[in-house]
């Protein structure tokens, strides 16, 4: 899961979670696309986007410009609880307790018949419901 | 579109039905591994395994761990598959399921499953939804929905698999979810 459905841009999420992860950072553009392995172009467009809406903050260090995080930008405590929860989701680690061989399962599976009582239960149409569109698309599977 | 990918789904088209959606996965599996990205098979991809297609689905569920957009459309679009009209399905004119990604975590009732299988297959490993979970899936559907399709899908699940099955893990998931009336319709099954 990513946060794509609420930010599209790949390159605005990841300057996002760059800040939030690192609230005390001070980076150069170029360092900043080099961590993020995206073109120093792009994300300087994003970061002059975000410094836009208030969300970062840039000074003058010699010739070049230097961002950081507005910690009292006043969305900046929700979007940081929202990415911290959309990590940890993602770093979640399952574990594999039982490993079955494909082959085994299937020699054993097949010999085990069908109840006769059941057999019309496996073709009826669910009764849980879908997503419109969901529905629609596995009709023309049908 | 690489030659060997499409050798590869070639082959695994002409699968029976009974795996070919589980070897479809593992060979998905491979490809976003790469990536740093786990699937794990989930729903009715998960009872058309373990039922060996006695049942069988349209929609292969495949939950993503990890920032997955990017990766997703690499490799799918790769491997020949379009997405839909909706986001998260891709479709192929070699197979006649569609392969779904819905977002993480793996949900079952109010739990967050953190325990799962893996089938070893030819086109390498890949992670299933455990036996019982797979039930409860389907006893919580059966309950909620008053859906009786689920329930005979459940009752075949525990048919084909009872040697396998955690009595007690499944027991005691069913009580956390109010389902015990029908666990015991499930499990009380002679045949």
């Amino acid at each position: 899961m990513d946060l794509s459905f609420l930010i599209p841009s790949k390159v605005r999420r990841s300057v996002l979670a760059y800040f939030v992860e690192n609230p005390e950072a001070k980076v150069y553009v170029r360092e900043l696309a080099r961590n993020l392995s995206l073109s120093p172009q792009t994300v300087h467009r994003e970061l002059v986007n975000l410094e836009g809406w208030g969300f970062l903050f840039s000074s003058s260090q010699g010739n070049q410009r230097v961002f950081r995080v507005n910690q009292k930008f006043p969305f900046y405590p929700p979007i940081r609880d929202l990415w911290l929860r959309f990590k940890a989701e993602n770093e979640r680690e399952l574990t594999v307790n039982k490993t079955y061989s494909l082959k085994t399962m299937q020699n054993r599976l097949r010999k085990i018949p069908v109840p006769q009582e059941l057999i019309a239960g496996l073709t009826t149409p669910r009764k849980k419901p879908r997503a419109w569109a969901e529905e629609k698309i596995l009709k023309n599977f049908r | 579109m690489n030659e060997t990918y499409s050798k590869k789904l070639a082959r695994i088209s002409k699968l029976p039905l009974s795996n070919q959606q589980i070897v479809l996965a593992a060979f998905l599996a491979s490809l976003f591994k790469k990536h740093g990205i786990i699937l794990t098979v989930v729903g009715g991809a998960a009872v058309q395994f373990y039922t060996q297609a006695d049942y069988v689905t349209h929609d292969l569920d495949a939950i993503l761990y990890r920032d997955t957009k990017a990766a997703i459309e690499e490799v799918m679009f790769n491997l020949g598959f379009k997405r839909t009209s909706m986001y998260r399905h891709f479709e192929h004119p070699l197979f006649k399921f569609v392969v779904e990604f819905p977002p993480s975590p793996i949900e079952i009732g109010a739990r967050v499953i953190q325990n799962v299988s893996e089938i070893e297959t030819e086109e390498g490993k890949v992670r299933v939804t455990k036996i019982e979970d797979v039930i409860m899936d389907r006893l919580i559907a059966a309950l909620v929905w008053k859906d009786k399709a689920s329930l005979d899908q459940a009752k075949l699940i525990w048919i084909k698999n009872k040697r396998y099955i955690d009595l007690d893990y499944l027991k005691d998931f069913a009580k956390s979810e109010g389902c015990n009336m029908l666990l015991k319709k499930v499990i009380h099954e002679k045949k």
